[in-house]
C-alpha cells in the first residue's frame, strides 16, 4: 500500500472562484446539475451529489460588527471509518492503496444503502446509471502520478494535496499562525481524537467558523458505532418472538 | 455535544449548551474577518463596524447552511418498506410455524409454512426490484460483510428461504433441527431490518437503533398474526400470539418514542405527514388488539394488517423527513 | 492605457503579477481581482500570506472583499475624489518619499505663470475653448512645449504643432527642488488636492473618515525605504467619462509614495481578454499604428518629414520614435518603401476625427456605413447602448461575424428584444449577414500578450472542426484576393494593397513567420532588439516594442522554463516587452547614486565594478550610463538622459506629476461627476468631464444630470467569475451555466424594503433607454450610502446574458447610453442612474429574455433528494 494521501481544504484561503467545481466535472466528464438560481448566495449547485463531487459554499454572515462572506469547498471526506464502505452490502466500496474510500462502479448494483450511511450526505445515486457516485480522489490520476484534479486547479492552495501526516503538520502550523492574527480559525477531522466519530478524515478541513456554518455536523459519527447494541437487541427480540411463540402454544391449553 | 465542538465554544467564550451560540459565534468571526489581521492599522475601520445594522433577514435566519439538509435520504421506493412488511411476516411465520409443529398444529403449521415462503419470495423480489442495477443482485452475496446489516441480512434472507422452501415440501410431523433452524433464520428476518435502518447516519432511525429491532420483530409477530387472522386460521393458539404480540408492539412503539423523546429528532413520528401516518398506525394497532380480545379475527386481522403495512410506511417517510432537516443533525 | 503611458512613458501595467507578493500593502481599486483574475489573485493571497494588508474599495462586497482585510464601500464614479484624499493625506502629513519625488518626478519643475486650475475656474483649467483645451499655458516656463510620450494626446487639438516650437529636454528647465516655488508642480499639486479632505471624501463618496484614515495610513506604513504598496485596477476606473484621470490620480498617488519602479510596488492593470494588452500594443484601436505610434491626422501630417516634426521629442526616449515609424514602414512595404518616396508614408490612411465603435454605431444608425465585420467581438450584448447598436445593425448592408457559434450580433435580425416584442420585424431587415466559424486558441497556434505585457506562445493542439478558420488564416486569405483583385489596378489609391507584404505561408499561414515580421530584421537577419532599428530604410519591424521577441533567431515567446528552475522573476518565462522586462522604470528601484533605496526592496543597482546596471531584471535604463551622469546643454537624443532619471521615455525623462500634455482633459485630475449622478458635483458649477464623448441624439436619451427624479438609483454592472463578459464563451458551457444561471440585480436590505422586493423574486430596471427584468438578490453585501445627510442607494447587474446559449437573460447594456473618456474612447458603462421596481416588466419582453429566466426560483434539488442530479442530466460530452 502506497503512502496515504489526502486534502487539507483550508477555507480562509478560498475566493470562491468554483475552479475545484468546474476542474472536476471537467476531467471526471460529468453531467450538471440543471439551470435554476437558488437565491442561496452564490451557490447554484447546493450540495454534493451523483454529479458534482467538489462543491463551492457561499456563507454570508453579518452581524453588529460588519459582514463576512465564507467560502468552503466541500468534497468526500474520505473517511478513516467510512460509513459508506462500512454500509455497502456488495463490498463495491474499497480503501485504495493510497488511503482513499473508492467506488467500483462494476461492482455498485445500486442498493442506495451507503447513502443514509454517510454522516456527510456525501453519496448520492445518479438517477440515469443506477449506480452510487462520489469522490474517487482522483484514483486514475493518482495511479497516472497525477494530483487530483480539484487541488491542481485551486489558484490559492486553498485546496492542498499530499501526504496525510504533511499535511496535519502543515494545517496545525497554519493555525497557530492565524491564531498569532486573531484568526480563530480551528481543524475540522483532522485527527482521531478530535473526531472520534470517523477516526478522522483524509479529506479535513481549516474552518474560521463553526462547522454548521458549512452545513458539516458538529460531531459526526459512523453509523457502525453502537451496531453491536442494535445486533444484540435484534437477537433478545428475535428470542422473544420464539418465546411468545412457544408460550402461546404451549400454556393456556384448548379453552 | 463532542469534545472538540465543546472546546470551540468555550473557547469563543460562549454557553455551549446554549442553542443561540450559533449567532454569537457568527457574529465575533464576522468581526473577525473585518478586524484580525493588520490590527492596529484596522481599529478604526473595525470601530466604524459599530453603526452597520443588525443581522438580515436573508442571511442568517436560517439553520446551518440555508436549511439545506446535511445528510441524505436513503433513494429507496416504496418497495423497501413493503419488503420490510412481507420479510417480517415471513420471518415471524417462520418462528410460530416451529411453534406450532411443537404442539402438532400440523394445520397450522402448513399454513404458515406457505405464507413464510410466499413472503419470502415476493420479500426478495421487492428488494431486487429496488436496486438501481436490479441485474447485479447477486453481488450482494459476493462477500460476507459483518458490518453491514444488509450484507448479513441477505444471507439471514437467503438462508430462511432455502429452509422455508425445503420445510415446504418435507412438512415433517414434528419439529426437528432443520425446524429449529428455520425458527432462528426466521426470528433474524423478522428483526435484522431494525439494524438496518438504525444503522444509517438518519437522525431518527440512529438514535433509536436499539428500540428498533424490538419493535420490528414484536409488529412482524404483530403482522403475522393478523394475517392468520385475517386468512381465517381459528386457533386459540393464534389468538393468544396475536394478543401478545399485539400488546408488544405497542409496546415497543411506546419505548420508540420515549427514546426519540420530545425534541427535534423524533418530530417526524408527531409531525408531518409520516407523523400522521405512524399515529395511524399506532390506533389501527389498538384497535385491532381490541377486537381481537372482543374475538372478531377478521376485523382485528384486518386492522393489525393495514397497521402493520402502515408502521412500515410511517418508518420509511420519518427516516426521509428526519434526512432533510438540518436541525436534526446539526442541533442535537 | 493613456493614464500609465503619459504619466510614467508606457501604456502597459508596470510591474507583473507574481511580484505582487513583494507588497507589503495591496490597494485593489476598480477591480474585483479574486472574480476577473482568480489565477493572478494567488499572488495577493501570497503577500497576505507574509501579513500585507489587503484593501479593497469597491461599491460592492465581492468575493475580492471576502478575503481583504479592509472593505471600503464606495459610491461608483467617484475614484478621484477618494485618490484625491489620499494624495492630499500623503501631502499634508509629509508622508510622501521626498528624495524619490525630488529626483524622480517633475515635482520641482516650475509651470508657466499663465496656468490657472479648476480652482480658480470653478471646474476648468486654463485653455478651454468650444469643448476642448489649448495646452500652452500647461507647459514648463521656459519652453513651449512638453511633449508626451508619443501618444495621439501629445497634441490635444488637432492643429499641426508650431514647427519651431522650444521642446522640453529635461535639462535646463527652471526646477525648484526646495518644492517650495509657487509655481512650481509640488505646490499646483498641494494646492490642487488640499480640498479633498477627509470630510469633502465622506461626503462625495460616502466613506467614512476613519475608514478612509485607516486605507490612508495602511498605504503610508507600507511606503517608503524599506517598504512598498501596489496598486491594482481594472474596468471599475477605466469605464468612466474620466477615466483616464482616475489612473492618473493613482499614478500620482504611487509616485508620492515613491512605489513606481520598485519590487511590491507599481500599478497592476489587470486588462481583459486573454490578448486585450496586445491588442492595443498592435492596434485594433482606430487611432494608433503598432508600438503607440500616433495615427496621422488629415491636415497636419501630409509627409514623413511633418508627421516626425509633429510627434517628435528632441530628448528621451521617444527621440528615437523616426526609427520605429519608418522600420514599421518597411515591415509593412518591403522594398517598396524607399527614401525617395518618403517610405510610401503617404499610403496611410489619415484620420479625420473619431471612428470609435460608439461614433461608429451612431453613424451606423444614421445609414452612414455599409459593411461591417465582428471579429471576436459580441458588440450587441458587451457595448452599451445595445437599441442603437441594434438599429445600426439593421441600416447595414452587410454584416460579417467571426466567432465559434451564432452570437447575439450575428443573430440580431432573429432574437433581439425588439423582435421578440413584436416592435420591429424581421422582415424588414435588409441586412445580409454572413457568419465565419472561427477557430478556438487552441485550434491554432499564436501567442497572447496578456496583463503584464508578457508574450506567451501557444502551439496549435487540435485541427479546428468544419469550416472554422483562424484569423490568420482569414486575414491572409481576405488580404491575397484583395491584392489580386487590385494587381493589374492603376490607380494611385490602390498602391498601398499592391505594395503591402503579404507572404506567410500558402494555405494555413505561419504565425511564427508573423512573429519574425513583427521582431524586425535587417537585411535577412533578425534583430535582436529595438536599439538596433535604424532610421535610413535599413531595418524593418512590425511593432518597434516588439522587437527581441525573436531575438537570436529564436521565438522568446515559447520559452516554458518553469519559475521554480529560476528566479520568480522568471525571465526564461515567455517574453514581456520592452526587451523583456518585468518592472518597469526599475532605474527607481535603486537611489539616484544607483544604490538600492533597502535590503528588502533591491531589485535593479549600479554596480561600479562592472560600471553596468544589474539586479534581478532586466534594468530598464542606459545599462552603461552612471548615475552621475550629466547630460551637456546642448545635448540631444538620448544623450539627453540623467543618470538619475529613471523614466526614460519621458520627454524629461521624470514621473509626471502633473502632465503638461498628452492628457486631453487635464493636467491634473479632478472630480467630476459621471454623466448621470443622483447629486450635483459638490467641488464646483461644472458637474462632468467638460470634453467627455457625447450623442445627443433622440434614440440615445440621457436622464438629467443629477436628481432625476425618475431614475433616483446608482446603477453599476461586474462581472462574476462563472461567465466570460457578453456570454458567447460561457453561456454554452453546461458546467458554468449551471454556476451561474440567471440574470440577477444585487440590492441592499434596506432598497429592498423600501420598494417591497423580496430576495430571489422577480425586479424590474429601467431607464430611459430601455426596461429589463431580472431575478433579486437581496443582500448585505450592498448596503446604502450615507452621503451629505440624504441616503443613495446602488444597485448593481452582472452583464453576462443574451437570448442565445444554455441559459438565457436580459441584456443589460441596453439600459445604458453612449457617453465616452475623450482620451480613449471607452464607453461609461460602469455607472448610471436607474429605477427599479418589484415584480416583472409590464411590457413582453419575456420572449426575448427566453424560458431560461422562467425556472423558479427554489428548484426541485432544494427540495427532497438535495443534490441528485436534475431530471434529465445532459451529458457534456457533444
Ligand atoms: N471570470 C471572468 N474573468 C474576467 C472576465 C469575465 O467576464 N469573467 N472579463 C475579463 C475582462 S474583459 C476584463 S476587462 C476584466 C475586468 O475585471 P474587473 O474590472 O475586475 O471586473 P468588473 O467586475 O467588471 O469590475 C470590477 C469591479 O468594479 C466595481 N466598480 C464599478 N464601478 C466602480 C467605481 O466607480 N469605482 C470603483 N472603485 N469600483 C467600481 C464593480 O463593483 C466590480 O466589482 O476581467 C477579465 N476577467
Ligand atoms: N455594462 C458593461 N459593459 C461592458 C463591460 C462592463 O464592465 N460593463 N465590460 C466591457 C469590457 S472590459 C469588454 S472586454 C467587453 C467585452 O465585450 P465583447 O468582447 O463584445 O464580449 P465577448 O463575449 O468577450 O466577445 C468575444 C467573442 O469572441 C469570441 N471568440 C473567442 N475567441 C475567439 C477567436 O479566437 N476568434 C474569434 N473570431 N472569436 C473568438 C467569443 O466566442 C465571444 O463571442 O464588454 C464591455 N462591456
Ligand atoms: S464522507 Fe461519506 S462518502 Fe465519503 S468516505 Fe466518508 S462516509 Fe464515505
Ligand atoms: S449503492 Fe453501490 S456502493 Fe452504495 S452501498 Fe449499494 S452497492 Fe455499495
Ligand atoms: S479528487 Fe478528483 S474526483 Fe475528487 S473532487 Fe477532486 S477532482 Fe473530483
Ligand atoms: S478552486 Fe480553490 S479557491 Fe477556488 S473555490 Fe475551489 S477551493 Fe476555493
Ligand atoms: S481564465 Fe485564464 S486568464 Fe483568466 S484567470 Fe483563468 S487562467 Fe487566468
Ligand atoms: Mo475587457
Amino acid at each position: 500500500m502506497s503512502e496515504t494521501v489526502g486534502f487539507l481544504t483550508d477555507t480562509t484561503l478560498c475566493i470562491g472562484c468554483k475552479a475545484c467545481e468546474v476542474a472536476c466535472k471537467q476531467w471526471n466528464e460529468l453531467p450538471d446539475d440543471g439551470f435554476a438560481l437558488t437565491g442561496h448566495s452564490y451557490d447554484n449547485t447546493t450540495a454534493l451529489g451523483a454529479s458534482t463531487w467538489r462543491h463551492v459554499l457561499f456563507a454570508e454572515q453579518s452581524n453588529a460588527h460588519g459582514i463576512a462572506w465564507k467560502m468552503m469547498s466541500d468534497v468526500c471526506k474520505h473517511c478513516d471509518r467510512a460509513g459508506c464502505q462500512e454500509a455497502c452490502p456488495t463490498g463495491a466500496i474499497v480503501r485504495t492503496e493510497h488511503g482513499s474510500i473508492y467506488i467500483q462502479p462494476d461492482v455498485c448494483n445500486g442498493c442506495g444503502y451507503c447513502i443514509p450511511a454517510c454522516p456527510f450526505g456525501v453519496v448520492a445515486r445518479r438517477e440515469d446509471d443506477g449506480r452510487a457516485w462520489k469522490c474517487t480522489l482522483c484514483y486514475d490520476r493518482l495511479n497516472g502520478g497525477l494530483e487530483p484534479a480539484c487541488a491542481k486547479a485551486c489558484p490559492t492552495d486553498s485546496i492542498e494535496f499530499g501526504p496525510l501526516e504533511r499535511l496535519r503538520e502543515k494545517a496545525t502550523a497554519r493555525v497557530t499562525q492565524l491564531r498569532e492574527r486573531g484568526v480563530r480559525a480551528t481543524l475540522y477531522g483532522d485527527s482521531a481524537e478530535s473526531q472520534p466519530g470517523t477516526g478522522g478524515l483524509h479529506a479535513f478541513f481549516l474552518l474560521d467558523d463553526r462547522p454548521e456554518a458549512f452545513n458539516l455536523p458538529p460531531d459526526p459519527q459512523v453509523p457502525t458505532n453502537g451496531v453491536g447494541r442494535s445486533w444484540l437487541a435484534a437477537g433478545i427480540a428475535a428470542a422473544a418472538l420464539g418465546a411468545i411463540a412457544i408460550g402461546a402454544a404451549l400454556f393456556g391449553g384448548n379453552e | 455535544m463532542s469534545e472538540n465542538l465543546v472546546a470551540r465554544a468555550i473557547e469563543r467564550g460562549l454557553d455551549p449548551n446554549r442553542s443561540d451560540s450559533h449567532a454569537e459565534a457568527a457574529e465575533q468571526d464576522a468581526h473577525l474577518v473585518a478586524a484580525a489581521p493588520a490590527a492596529e492599522i484596522l481599529a478604526d475601520a473595525a470601530a466604524h463596524h459599530a453603526d452597520v445594522a443588525p443581522t438580515p433577514a436573508v442571511t442568517t435566519e436560517h439553520v446551518g447552511y440555508y436549511d439545506l439538509p446535511v445528510v441524505k435520504p436513503a433513494p429507496w421506493k416504496w418497495f423497501v418498506p413493503a419488503y420490510f412488511y412481507a420479510g417480517g411476516v415471513a420471518g415471524a411465520s417462520a418462528v410460530l410455524r416451529g411453534a406450532a409443529l411443537l404442539v402438532g398444529d400440523r394445520r397450522l403449521a402448513k399454513r404458515l409454512s406457505i405464507i413464510s415462503a410466499a413472503g419470502e419470495a415476493i420479500g426478495a423480489a421487492l428488494l431486487v426490484a429496488d436496486l438501481g442495477k436490479p441485474q447485479r443482485f447477486h453481488h450482494m452475496i459476493r462477500v460476507v460483510r459483518p458490518t453491514s446489516p444488509m450484507n448479513v441480512g441477505t444471507w439471514i434472507l437467503g438462508a430462511s428461504t432455502l429452509l422455508g422452501a425445503l420445510e415446504l415440501v418435507r412438512q415433517p410431523k414434528r419439529l426437528d433441527a432443520i425446524g429449529v433452524a428455520q425458527m432462528i433464520t426466521g426470528g433474524g428476518l423478522s428483526t435484522y431490518t431494525g439494524v438496518l435502518i438504525g444503522n444509517t447516519a438518519i437522525p431518527v432511525w440512529n438514535r433509536a437503533r436499539v428500540v428498533m429491532p424490538v419493535l420490528f420483530g414484536a409488529s412482524a409477530g404483530a403482522a403475522a398474526a393478523s394475517l392468520l387472522e385475517l386468512t381465517g386460521a381459528r386457533s386459540p393458539l393464534v389468538r393468544r400470539f396475536a394478543l401478545a404480540t399485539k400488546t408488544a408492539e405497542l409496546a415497543a412503539a411506546r419505548a420508540v418514542e420515549a427514546r426519540l423523546g420530545t425534541g427535534v429528532v423524533g418530530a417526524p413520528l408527531r409531525e408531518g405527514r409520516s407523523g400522521a401516518m405512524w399515529r395511524g398506525a399506532r390506533w389501527l394497532q389498538r384497535a385491532s388488539l381490541v377486537a381481537t380480545t372482543l374475538r372478531r379475527p377478521r376485523i382485528a386481522g384486518m386492522l393489525g394488517t393495514a397497521a402493520g403495512v402502515l408502521t412500515r410506511l410511517a418508518i420509511h417517510e420519518a427516516g426521509r423527513a428526519s434526512a432533510l432537516d438540518p436541525r436534526a443533525t446539526l442541533e442535537p | 492605457m493613456p493614464g500609465l503611458g503619459i504619466s510614467l512613458g508606457r501604456g502597459g501595467a508596470t510591474t507583473f503579477q507574481q511580484d505582487l507578493q513583494n507588497a507589503d500593502c495591496i490597494l485593489i481599486e476598480g477591480s474585483n481581482m479574486a472574480e476577473c483574475h482568480p489565477v493572478g489573485f494567488r499572488w495577493v493571497m501570497k503577500a497576505k500570506a507574509r501579513g500585507a494588508t489587503i484593501i479593497h474599495v469597491d461599491p460592492r462586497f465581492t468575493r475580492t472583499s471576502a478575503v481583504a482585510d479592509i472593505h471600503v464601500p464606495i459610491r461608483t464614479g467617484t475614484d478621484i475624489a477618494f485618490l484625491g484624499g489620499l494624495v492630499s493625506y500623503v501631502i499634508e502629513h509629509e508622508r510622501y518619499f521626498r528624495d524619490y519625488v525630488v529626483a524622480y518626478t517633475n515635482a520641482a519643475n516650475l509651470v508657466k505663470p499663465e496656468f490657472q486650475d479648476t480652482e480658480n475656474l470653478d471646474g476648468l483649467f486654463s485653455g478651454y475653448q468650444n469643448g476642448k483645451y489649448k495646452i500652452d499655458s500647461w507647459q514648463y516656463e521656459g519652453v513651449d512645449m512638453v511633449p508626451g510620450s508619443g501618444h495621439k494626446e501629445a497634441i490635444a487639438d488637432i492643429e499641426a504643432r508650431d514647427p519651431d516650437a522650444k521642446l522640453a529636454k529635461g535639462i535646463d528647465e527652471p526646477r525648484d527642488e526646495s518644492l517650495q516655488h509657487p509655481r512650481c508642480v509640488f505646490q499646483i499639486l498641494k494646492r490642487h488636492f488640499a480640498r479633498y479632505t477627509p470630510e469633502l471624501v465622506e461626503q462625495i463618496c460616502g466613506i467614512p473618515r476613519d475608514k478612509f484614515t485607516a486605507v490612508a495610513e495602511a498605504l503610508c506604513k507600507a511606503s517608503g525605504r524599506d517598504k512598498t504598496a501596489a496598486i491594482c485596477y481594472a474596468v471599475g476606473w477605466t469605464q468612466h467619462s474620466v477615466g483616464v484621470q482616475y489612473i492618473r490620480t493613482a499614478a500620482i498617488l504611487q509616485l508620492l509614495l515613491g512605489n513606481i519602479g520598485r519590487p511590491g510596488g507599481g500599478i497592476m492593470a489587470l486588462r481583459g481578454h486573454a490578448s486585450i494588452q496586445g491588442s492595443t500594443d498592435i492596434p485594433t484601436l482606430f487611432d494608433l499604428l503598432p508600438g503607440y505610434l500616433p495615427m496621422p491626422f488629415v491636415g497636419h501630417a501630409h509627409t514623413l518629414a511633418e508627421y516626425i516634426h509633429t510627434h517628435r521629442s528632441d530628448s528621451g526616449w521617444w527621440s528615437e520614435m523616426p526609427k520605429y515609424i519608418v522600420s514599421l514602414l518597411k515591415a509593412w512595404f518591403g522594398e517598396h518603401a524607399t527614401k525617395a518616396n518618403d517610405f510610401m508614408f503617404d499610403v496611410l490612411p489619415m484620420l479625420s476625427g473619431d471612428h470609435s465603435h460608439m461614433a461608429t454605431i451612431s453613424l451606423m444608425a444614421d445609414n452612414k456605413v455599409r459593411g461591417y465585420l465582428v471579429v471576436g467581438e459580441n458588440p450587441v450584448v458587451g457595448t452599451v447602448g445595445g437599441p442603437l447598436q441594434r438599429k445600426g445593425l439593421r441600416a447595414l448592408e452587410w454584416l460579417v461575424v467571426r466567432d465559434f457559434a451564432p452570437t447575439e450580433t450575428a443573430e440580431f435580425w432573429r432574437s433581439a428584444p425588439e423582435i421578440a416584442s413584436g416592435d420591429v420585424n424581421t422582415t424588414d431587415i435588409q441586412t445580409e449577414v454572413f457568419f465565419f466559424p472561427a477557430a478556438a486558441h487552441t485550434e491554432k497556434a499564436g501567442s497572447f500578450t496578456n496583463t503584464q505585457r508578457l508574450l506567451q506562445w501557444h502551439s496549435k493542439a487540435v485541427e479546428p472542426p468544419g469550416d472554422a478558420r483562424s484569423e490568420l488564416w482569414f486575414a491572409y486569405h481576405l488580404g491575397k484576393r484583395l491584392k489580386a483583385r487590385y494587381a493589374s489596378s492603376e490607380r494611385d489609391r490602390d498602391r498601398a494593397i499592391r505594395a503591402l507584404t503579404w507572404s506567410y505561408g500558402d494555405d494555413e499561414p505561419s504565425a511564427d513567420a508573423v512573429l519574425r515580421e513583427i521582431n524586425g530584421h535587417a537585411g535577412d537577419k533578425l534583430v535582436g532588439g529595438f536599439k538596433e532599428l535604424a532610421d535610413d530604410g535599413s531595418t524593418a519591424s512590425g511593432c518597434w516594442i516588439y522587437a527581441g521577441a525573436y531575438a537570436d533567431g529564436r521565438n522568446q515567446a515559447a520559452r516554458r522554463k518553469p519559475a521554480r528552475e529560476q528566479s520568480y522573476v522568471a525571465a526564461e518565462w515567455g517574453w514581456a516587452w520592452p526587451a523583456n522586462r518585468r518592472i518597469l522604470y526599475n532605474r527607481a528601484s535603486a537611489d539616484p547614486d544607483g544604490r538600492p533605496w533597502s535590503a528588502a526592496k533591491r531589485y535593479v543597482w549600479w554596480d561600479e565594478a562592472k560600471q553596468q546596471w544589474v539586479g534581478e531584471d532586466v534594468p530598464d535604463f542606459i545599462v552603461d550610463r552612471p548615475p552621475s551622469y550629466r547630460p551637456p546643454p546642448d545635448a540631444s537624443g538620448l544623450a539627453t538622459i540623467r543618470g538619475d532619471a529613471p523614466f526614460i521615455m519621458q520627454s524629461d525623462a521624470r514621473g509626471w506629476l502633473f502632465a503638461p500634455s498628452g492628457i486631453i482633459d487635464g493636467p491634473l485630475p479632478t472630480h467630476y461627476e459621471p454623466q448621470e449622478s443622483v447629486i450635483e458635483n459638490l467641488l464646483y458649477k461644472q458637474q462632468c468631464n467638460p470634453i467627455r464623448l457625447q450623442w445627443r441624439r433622440r434614440d440615445n436619451p440621457y436622464h438629467r444630470a443629477y436628481r432625476d427624479r425618475r431614475y433616483p438609483y446608482v446603477l453599476t454592472t461586474f462581472r462574476l467569475t462563472e461567465h466570460h463578459t457578453a456570454g458567447g464563451m460561457s453561456r454554452w458551457l453546461p458546467w458554468l451555466s449551471e454556476l451561474q444561471p440567471e440574470l440577477f440585480v444585487e440590492v441592499s436590505v434596506e432598497l429592498a424594503a423600501e420598494l417591497g422586493i423580496e430576495h430571489g423574486g422577480w425586479a424590474t430596471l429601467r431607464t430611459a433607454r430601455a426596461e429589463l427584468e431580472c431575478r433579486a438578490m437581496v443582500t448585505r453585501r450592498l448596503s446604502p450610502l450615507h452621503v451629505g445627510g440624504g441616503t443613495i442607494h446602488q444597485i448593481a447587474v452582472p452583464y453576462h446574458w443574451g437570448s442565445i446559449g444554455l441559459v438565457h437573460g436580459a441584456v443589460v447594456n441596453d439600459l445604458f447610453p453612449l457617453v465616452g473618456d475623450p482620451s480613449v474612447h471607452i464607453p461609461e458603462s460602469k455607472v448610471a442612474t436607474c429605477d427599479l421596481l418589484a415584480g416583472r416588466r409590464a411590457r413582453k419582453q419575456q420572449a426575448a429574455i427566453g424560458e431560461g429566466a422562467q425556472t423558479p426560483l427554489h428548484p426541485l434539488r432544494d427540495k427532497p433528494g438535495v443534490g441528485q442530479p436534475s431530471a434529465e442530466p445532459k451529458q457534456v460530452k457533444s
